[in-house]
């Protein structure tokens, strides 16, 4: 049987979580819109995502493991005078009540070597690794774009 | 209460309005296409080309590739047909799917023409990896209907000296210019592109050089 849920109980559950936001401190972060873009052989792939930090001090990204390839890597894209170039950041720092978007041209997870059986549409497993935040597993698609 | 004239609330509408404007301006997002218009001359006359036009133009660089097919191609091959002409490798994560993406694209809007007056080029910046037969799968998977060409490392590196790219591998990735050249069915380079461009500019580009522009 199911129930409305008078809109007063709401009211304090609201209130609730708002006093303890309000107590917390340090980094609070999500990841979510995760996708891999795997390249058309099916060799390596690169790992996009949005990450946000809800908390008041910043957390930094420093690894991303995974075990549908044989390595990953964070990445940046940068453009070095015509070039674009990959750089390895080994600390990406997600700023308080800030955010940092893996997109493409600019931070991603280089994968490399990806396992067989992979297609388009099936979800795979990213662990980011965050200093304060510990790890954060969350489901990427494969898709191309 | 204050009143104040009509001219002064209208110039006080039109001030406020400029300034929402120009905030609204410099806090819009980037995208690839500001970045490729950061990267090239803004097209301002109708008669220009949007990538940078060569003036005068110069015959394409001599050389002699493998398709992924094993023909032997140089670039006499292309003469009497319009090429666009870029560099990429088939095992780059990040920036390589852009431009094929973008010639998937081209592809499907110079469908008919593709083969015939048209021809789509790649070459590749990491000839230890892309073997004609590696390059043949990429093809193949993607669908493309392009040229993929390929060498020995020591021809290779001939071959970016002549078009002027910068190339640097370090261990699986390879660091390049994002340089494209559009070429008449004369043989002579006639735009330059630096940057990823989107389709729609390759396009009108090459629409105008097919128009005999």
């Amino acid at each position: 049987m199911s129930k409305k849920l008078h809109p007063m109980y709401l009211l304090v559950l609201a209130a609730v979580v708002f006093l303890a936001a309000c107590g917390a401190s340090g980094p609070s972060i999500s990841v979510e819109e995760a996708w891999v873009r795997p390249d058309p052989l099916w060799e390596n792939a690169a790992g996009y995502f949005l990450i946000t930090n809800d908390g008041n001090e910043s957390d930094y990204l420093i690894e991303v493991r995974l075990e549908f390839a044989d390595m990953s890597m964070v990445h940046e894209t940068v453009m070095e005078g015509d070039v674009h170039k990959m750089l390895h950041r080994e600390r990406v720092e997600v700023p308080a009540g800030g955010q940092v978007e893996f997109k493409p041209l600019s931070f991603h997870v280089m994968i490399m070597g990806l396992i067989e059986g992979l297609e388009l549409g099936d979800d795979v497993t990213l662990v980011l690794v965050f200093e304060e935040s510990g790890e954060i597993e969350v489901q990427a698609e494969l898709r191309q774009e | 209460m204050l009143k104040f004239r009509p001219i002064v609330t209208i110039s006080f509408t039109v001030v406020l309005l400029a300034a929402a404007g120009m905030v609204f301006w410099f806090n819009r997002p980037s995208s690839v296409l500001d970045e490729y218009l950061a990267a090239t001359p803004p097209p301002v006359p109708d008669d220009t080309f949007l990538g940078e036009q060569i003036i005068p133009p110069i015959p394409v660089p001599e050389f002699d590739l493998i398709n992924y097919s094993g023909e032997r191609v140089s670039a006499d091959h292309f003469k009497g047909r319009v090429v666009l002409l870029t560099f990429a490798y088939t095992s780059c994560p990040d920036v390589c799917p852009i431009m094929f993406g973008r010639f998937l694209e081209l592809q499907k809007e110079f469908s008919e023409a593709l083969g015939e007056e048209i021809e789509l080029v790649f070459i590749t910046v990491d000839p230890e990896v892309d073997t004609p037969e590696h390059l043949a799968a990429h093809v193949k998977a993607m669908g493309g209907r392009w040229y993929y060409l390929t060498e020995s490392l020591d021809v290779m590196e001939q071959v970016w000296d002549v078009f002027n790219l910068h190339v640097e591998k370090e261990g699986n990735l390879v660091s390049h210019t994002n340089l494209a050249f559009l070429i008449d069915d004369q043989g002579l380079v006639r735009v330059q592109y630096l940057g990823l461009p989107p389709a729609s500019a390759f396009q009108a580009d090459i629409e105008k050089i097919l128009n005999g522009e």
